[in-house]
């Protein structure tokens, strides 16, 4: 009896030692899982809130506005004398045209012998009188013969372009700059003589701007031409096209 | 007898058996394959701080973490660029669902929104590297591949048009699918952004998506200090490393901050329309509504936040 409770006194104290070395490496490792995630639950609490711009209402307040650049109030013509300063002098168009009849079947300036020969005119059937106001020419004229500042010449243009206009007026045609969001900043918008001249209205054409990265065409003709022809020229292309 | 004699050639080293040599022989053979494999490692992290290499996935980032990884890359900038830079971590705005359509009746082709977007996003400037391609296409298809991108004679061309093709944040984005780490995905307001410090480069992305939107850094991009564009977003334009994926992300880092992309501002036409669909009074909403839009490549199922239109 005593020979054999002695021995599983032994054993049992072998088991605690055991259960605790186990626990204690258990509890380390565990530590270190903890320690290495980094989820602790302090920083589980301040991960939520700080990150980003929070602002409830915003669609509801519109606090800036949609302007229109304006086109100066109205022309004038630069003169070859040059003032005390030395700047160029300017008349406005009256300075001129107050003293001459106007020519209401004018549409070719190229008829012209004294001013304006290098203006091109070339929008639709329309003539010099269509727009320009024989009654006062530093002002224009809608088809109405109402008289209409320069600085509104948009009305003007929309007599005769409506989609446009209604496209314009929907923010679908015409360039801006500024904010979508009217609540955080404000949106300028061009008016239709900063991109057309009302003159030659059609957009003329231009060289691109930028070269670009990788065309498409040349990587599909490379993919083509593994099969059939050189393989070595098209890949020299495209590390020169990358 | 000697000892010789009971051998018939003569006995080297008793020591070491056979065995033991050909052990000797594997461990050096395997100890030197593995240090030339792992060697591309030693190599890589000497551009790749331990802080950076052990850095969380953005959405597991605490704000004190992220203000650690913020604050690390803007030193990174100063150290290898020379620019002082602000990175800032933009959040999506609630009750906003971006959208973007582009009016393919007025576009010229004029690249201007390529260049705009080179300049706005920190782009390598050797490769002039764009989110954006436009393509040359011939009037009367609508075919992507036949799409001439290296186009270079005065635009408009007679008998084209052109198409500007960037990210379409769509909404079963396959790249978003394919990515094997979850280094991309798709944020509430809609845009599909990359966590630029877990992507592992593996280009998966790039090779699913339809529209050929993402680009990949095969080199450190390059990039004059005065020419860096200071205002960043962490998710956006910040300088991006070498060897990971990157794409158009509507400039979130403007757009999220109500300002309009810098494509559009670019757009000599306003070709492009940009705006939240969820505002009724909004120009992208009666885009949406008057027009007869479509997306690319419908039949993918891919679900474009991007809509491209004609004029009647």
């Amino acid at each position: 009896m005593n020979k054999y409770s002695a021995q599983t006194d032994q054993s049992s104290h072998k088991n605690v030692l055991y259960k605790v070395i186990y626990t204690v490496i258990c509890s380390v490792f565990a530590l270190s899982v903890l320690v290495m995630f980094g989820t602790t639950t302090e920083q589980i609490n301040n991960k939520l809130p700080t990150k980003g711009l929070k602002d409830q209402n915003f669609l509801n307040k519109v606090n800036y506005q949609v302007s229109i650049n304006k086109p100066k109030k109205s022309p004038v013509v630069v003169l070859e004398e040059t003032d005390f300063h030395g700047r160029p002098l300017t008349a406005s168009c009256t300075t001129c045209h107050s003293t001459r009849q106007p020519n209401n079947t004018l549409n070719d300036s190229s008829k012209l012998d004294e001013f304006h020969p290098d203006l091109i005119l070339n929008h639709g059937q329309l003539s010099c009188m269509s727009c320009h106001n024989a009654g006062d020419y530093d002002k224009l004229k809608l088809a109405n013969g109402q008289t209409l500042d320069y600085t509104n010449v948009m009305q003007l243009c929309a007599q005769c372009h409506g989609p446009q206009h209604r496209d314009y007026q929907n923010g679908s045609h015409g360039g801006m700059q500024g904010y979508w969001d009217l609540s955080k900043g404000p949106r300028v918008r061009n008016n239709c003589t900063d991109c057309h001249n009302p003159h030659t209205p059609a957009f003329q054409k231009f060289r691109p701007v930028f070269p670009p990265d990788r065309d498409l065409t040349q990587e599909h003709s490379f993919l083509i031409d593994v099969k059939s022809k050189s393989i070595k020229g098209n890949i020299v292309e495209i590390q020169e096209n990358e | 007898m000697s000892e010789e004699s009971k051998h018939s050639l003569p006995v080297i080293n008793n020591g070491m058996s056979r065995r033991t040599l050909l052990k000797g022989v594997g461990a050096t053979l395997g100890a030197s394959s593995f240090a030339i494999a792992i060697a591309p490692i030693a190599q890589w992290a000497k551009d790749t701080s331990v802080d950076e290499f052990l850095q969380q996935h953005y959405k597991e980032l605490s704000s004190s973490d992220l203000d650690q990884v913020i604050t690390r890359l803007e030193q990174d900038a100063k150290d290898k660029y020379g620019a002082d830079v602000t990175i800032r971590d933009h959040q999506p705005l609630p009750d906003v669902q971006f959208a973007y359509a582009l009016n393919l009746s007025i576009c010229i082709g004029c690249r201007r929104c390529a260049e705009a977007c080179h300049q706005e996003n920190n782009h390598d400037r050797a490769t002039s590297n764009s989110y954006i391609r436009v393509l040359e296409m011939d009037k009367g298809s609508l075919n992507l591949e036949h799409g001439k991108v290296n186009y270079d004679h005065p635009v408009p061309a007679d008998d084209k048009f052109y198409m500007p093709v960037q990210c379409q944040q769509c909404e079963n984005a396959p790249c978003v699918n394919v990515c094997p780490v979850e280094a991309t995905w798709q944020e509430e307001d809609g845009i599909v952004v990359v966590d630029y410090n877990w992507c592992i480069g593996c280009r998966y992305c790039e090779a699913a998506c339809p529209y050929h939107a993402r680009r990949f850094n095969w080199k450190k991009p390059e990039i004059p200090k005065q020419e860096i564009n200071p205002k960043q977003g962490y998710l956006s334009n910040r300088i991006r490393p070498q060897g990971v994926v990157e794409k158009c992300h509507f400039c979130l880092h403007r757009t999220r901050q109500g300002q309009l992309p810098a494509c559009l501002e670019a757009c000599p036409t306003g070709a492009r329309v940009f705006g939240n669909v969820l505002d009724p009074d909004s120009e992208i909403r009666w885009v949406l509504e008057n027009k007869r839009v479509f997306v690319l490549k419908e039949e993918l199922g891919t679900k474009p936040r991007f809509f491209y239109f004609f004029d009647e």
